[in-house]
């Protein structure tokens, strides 16, 4: 098979996952006890507006009709249907939380990916002193920690101290000044800077860094072992001796030899941790109140709002499959030998 | 001669003096200079200064912070919870409003009012200078159309007027006229009226559906809506149409916070000026001791807080049991311990304090002290004892109310437990399942919480205690005599109401299907530099009193 049918093979298969996925999430929602019009409950609303309020959300309709129902908007119509109490679209609230996890996942990478190889090649360069056992349990310790006490150590230790902003994505006063600029795609920093904030720009900055740190760090440790461990293995091959002998420098052999050596690898855990980001990002976000698409699905699974829990799954699955799909694909031009 | 020697010496003398004046001194120009600048600089200081007293520069807007979210929209119609009441209430009003500090009823749209001799039919005359936001004049048609939509769309809190009124009609553009469908109590009447789902709407723009987010109708109030991204911010803005009083600040922002930590530390670095519902009573602690931010405390009935019994299930069954259980709690002792004896008050009726025909029943048959002697006594009466203890499931739930849930569950455990008698496990489940389980009538003994839908005593009777009504609280309490006083109060005038009233609670005190445990203040923490919080028993927390002086 081909690159090109590899991916055709795979972009296939993507709607099948989806059905199961949904499958699971639909049956998953319906077990746990209560229903979107739950929350209302509590109150001496009158029975019957209680049960018309059910009626027009369908939840009085057979489960099994509740099903074909939802998988004939999901998938014929290509609608995720509408909140169970305010009845906004779905697609309104992912396409105004989505930007945000985004940015979040490529701030956590990029924390991750440098602490990660920094700490992998200089346990790879010094392997005979102390730095290896120590970032071996760095590894450990970071990848074992609550997201959420990480967060709130970093909210009480580092932005306390260093008066950073410890919630939201911006102060509120940037906020609805951001959206009241002419240019929007919904992505924070793109926004201020194509509208000319730049001070907006700069409280974005500020407001990332510590959700990105609390996110980055926590999967840093795979990295950091990833790195380690396949550096470390070119290092006694015969191509870095040769090096050696050809009195290359120590580093350079390292990072021009050692480290190529782990592109590969680091690849194939960037593209499994996405899914893991996603889960942390649940977590780093109910921790922050970033507003990105865990905190959508938090309060969705409090709230029993079946629409938004199963819309923000679906954005997730798409997400994660598309990914691992770019990352297949990646394979194949870092690499020569890998044919489909 | 000699007057031309005078003339000429005159004009000598002149001209050195002028001369002289032409080549100051240099210090005597430094002089010059310094104490002119100093004159200015004095003035100009005294002069800002004064200006400054007179108006001091405001801040053109506030950030308030909240754990609460709008759950449903901002039409007057649908909303019913905190949150989106509370916005509505400050973007419109009705025809009787509670006045800030006092919460007595007042007229507002309303200028004067008639009642007829049976009771029934009620004339009101309304104010001719208010109008809606795009600048429609507000007619007696209007308040009727309103009226209507209300009852039509039958929302979720339409029953607060549809029960009330029978029909209403404009006898002229400043004149309602509206058929009550009982005699009722005026000051309950005016209640009613004064509900959020009775505000005027501006027939022009409103439609005959509900208005969903992001959108709301044009009110009259201080306030209009200006932008609002559900789940994370809501603007409001002046509305410049207003007849009333300008809000002392133009532009209020409403933050959301998902929990009272992320609220806590966003006022806590300046990110908010306010920080109104909910911190934990142990947050509010930490920064009352701080001192740098201030805290405002305030009467409060939202909500208050109770014990509910399940009386199909045993051992509830048994009211020597629900008694037990009532002689052994000690209010005081959570109110001391979890609310630091300052945000809430221990509460012996259902009807709470500051309220028309309050009674401390409870207190009256129990005391305000545990008596496990008395408690002991009615347990071993029903057949319990040391070695045949009385083993209860006691059900909080962790989330919809204090964050300190968890504390006063254990609280009342040990407080049981006391009796030597009673064994209570303790059990918490979040809000969804908690009320499955309380609908689906698998628990038997659980904590709740009140929020009033009007500020009356009848909403703290009627819910509970009225077979007819109480059915969403699964107490299955119904007492026909109790049903009969509850029917006949809201129809007595307001001295005879209160006997009635007081008769009612001895009843539910001595049955015990319910326990009221405490009623909880309100508090606010904001910056400094904040003022205007009032807060009072209208539980509605006005925006437009806020201000605060610019910093630096």
């Amino acid at each position: 098979m081909g690159l090109k049918e590899h991916v055709l093979y795979r972009l296939a298969l993507t709607p099948l996952m989806l059905l199961v996925l949904l499958t699971l999430v639909f049956v998953l929602m319906r077990v746990l006890p209560g229903d979107p019009i739950t929350m209302l409950e509590g109150k001496n609303i009158p029975e019957e507006v209680l049960a018309r309020r059910r009626a027009e959300l369908g939840l009085d309709k057979p489960l099994h009709e509740q099903y074909l129902n939802y998988l004939y908007s999901v998938f014929v119509r290509l609608d995720l249907g509408v909140t169970a109490l305010e009845r906004v679209p779905v697609g309104y609230f992912i396409a105004a939380r989505l930007p945000a996890t985004v940015d979040l996942t490529i701030a956590a990478t990029v924390v991750a990916l440098g602490i990660g190889v920094l700490m992998g090649i200089l346990s790879a360069r010094y392997e005979e002193s102390w730095f290896p056992q120590f970032a071996r349990v760095y590894s450990s310790v970071v990848y074992s920690i609550p997201v959420f006490y990480l967060g709130l150590m970093l909210q009480v230790g580092v932005a306390r101290p260093y008066g950073l902003p410890t919630t939201g994505r911006l102060n509120p006063l940037n906020m609805v000044l951001l959206d009241s600029l002419p240019v929007k795609t919904g992505f924070v920093l793109l926004d201020s800077l194509l509208n000319g904030r730049l001070d907006i720009a700069a409280d974005y900055i500020t407001h990332i860094i510590l959700p990105a740190l609390t996110l980055g760090v926590y999967i840093s440790g795979v990295f950091t072992r990833v790195t380690y461990l396949s550096v470390s293995e070119a290092m006694v091959q015969d191509y870095t001796r040769a090096a050696r002998a050809r009195g290359i420098g120590e580093w350079r052999v390292v990072t021009r030899y050692g480290f190529r050596n782990a592109l590969i690898p680091l690849l194939t855990m960037a593209g499994l941790q996405v899914a893991a980001l996603l889960g942390g990002a649940v977590l780093t976000e109910t921790t922050f109140n970033w507003e990105g698409l865990g905190l959508l699905v938090y309060e969705g699974i409090l709230k029993r709002d079946y629409a938004i829990v199963q819309g923000t799954v679906t954005i997730y699955a798409l997400i994660v499959a598309v990914v691992s799909l770019v990352v297949d694909v990646a394979y194949a031009l870092v690499d020569p030998r890998v044919r489909y | 001669m000699l007057r031309n020697s005078i003339k000429e010496m005159f004009i000598k003398s002149m001209r050195k003096s002028m001369a002289s004046m032409r080549k100051p001194s240099t210090k005597v120009l430094i002089a010059a200079l310094v104490a002119a600048l100093a004159v200015i600089t004095i003035a100009a200081y005294t002069l800002f200064w004064q200006a400054s007293l007179k108006t001091p520069k405001m801040k053109e807007v506030l950030i308030i912070g909240t754990t609460d979210s709008v759950q449903s929209t901002l039409d007057p119609c649908e909303a019913y919870d905190y949150l989106g009441v509370n916005i509505i209430q400050n973007m419109g009003e009705g025809l009787f409003k509670y006045e800030p500090e006092t919460a007595k009823l007042v007229n507002s749209l309303a200028v004067s009012y008639t009642i007829s001799s049976d009771g029934k039919v009620w004339e009101i005359k309304i104010r001719t200078d208010a109008k809606f936001q795009d600048g429609t004049p507000l007619t007696a048609h209007a308040v009727v159309w309103s009226w209507n939509r209300t009852i039509t769309l039958n929302q979720d809190p339409a029953f607060l007027i549809g029960d009330l009124i029978e029909k209403a009609e404009a006898v002229s553009d400043d004149t309602v006229r509206v058929y009550l469908k009982a005699p009722f109590e005026e000051t309950y009447v005016k209640s009613l009226l004064a509900t959020w789902v009775a505000f005027p709407v501006n027939p022009k723009t409103s439609p005959m559906e509900v208005v969903e987010p992001p959108g709301t109708l044009d009110m009259i109030g201080p306030y209009k809506l200006g932008s609002w991204k559900p789940g994370e911010y809501l603007e409001l803005v002046e509305n410049p149409n207003y007849y009333g009083e300008k809000p002392k600040t133009l532009r209020i922002i409403i933050r959301f916070y998902k929990d009272a930590q992320s609220l806590r530390l966003a006022v806590e670095n300046g990110e908010v000026d306010i920080a109104f519902r909910t911190l934990s009573p142990a947050d509010v602690k930490d920064i009352t001791e701080q001192g740098k931010l201030q805290v405002v405390a305030g009467p409060g009935i939202a909500p208050i807080r109770y014990m509910v019994f399940n009386l199909n299930k045993e051992p509830f069954n048994d009211k020597r049991v629900r008694q037990a259980i009532a002689y052994l709690i000690d209010r005081e002792q959570i109110v001391n311990t979890v609310f630091m004896g300052k945000f809430a008050q221990p509460l012996y009726s259902m009807v709470p304090i500051g309220f028309l025909g309050h009674k401390d029943s409870f207190k009256e048959r129990y005391g305000s002290k545990p008596d496990i002697e008395a408690a002991r006594k009615l347990l071993i009466e029903a057949g319990y004892n040391e070695s045949k203890p009385l083993r209860i499931e006691l059900w909080y739930t962790p989330v919809r109310y204090t964050p300190a849930e968890p504390d006063i569950a254990a609280l009342l455990k040990q407080q049981l437990e006391a009796s030597g008698i009673i064994k209570v496990e303790l059990k918490s489940a979040d809000w969804a399942t908690y009320r499955t389980l309380m609908r689906e009538e698998k628990i038997a003994c659980w904590l709740l919480g009140w929020y009033p839908d009007f500020l009356d005593p009848d909403n703290y009777v009627r819910p509970f205690y009225h077979s007819s009504a109480n059915a969403w609280v699964h107490v299955h309490y119904a007492n026909p005599e109790v049903d009969q006083l509850i029917n006949e109060q809201v129809l007595q005038p307001t001295e005879q109401r209160i006997q009635t009233l007081g008769k009612i609670q001895d009843i539910v005190a001595d049955d015990a299907p319910i326990i009221p445990l405490w009623q909880e203040g309100q508090f606010a923490v904001a910056q400094p530099n904040v003022k205007g919080i009032v807060l009072d028993y209208s539980q509605i927390f006005r925006y437009y009193l806020l201000y605060a002086e610019a910093q630096g």
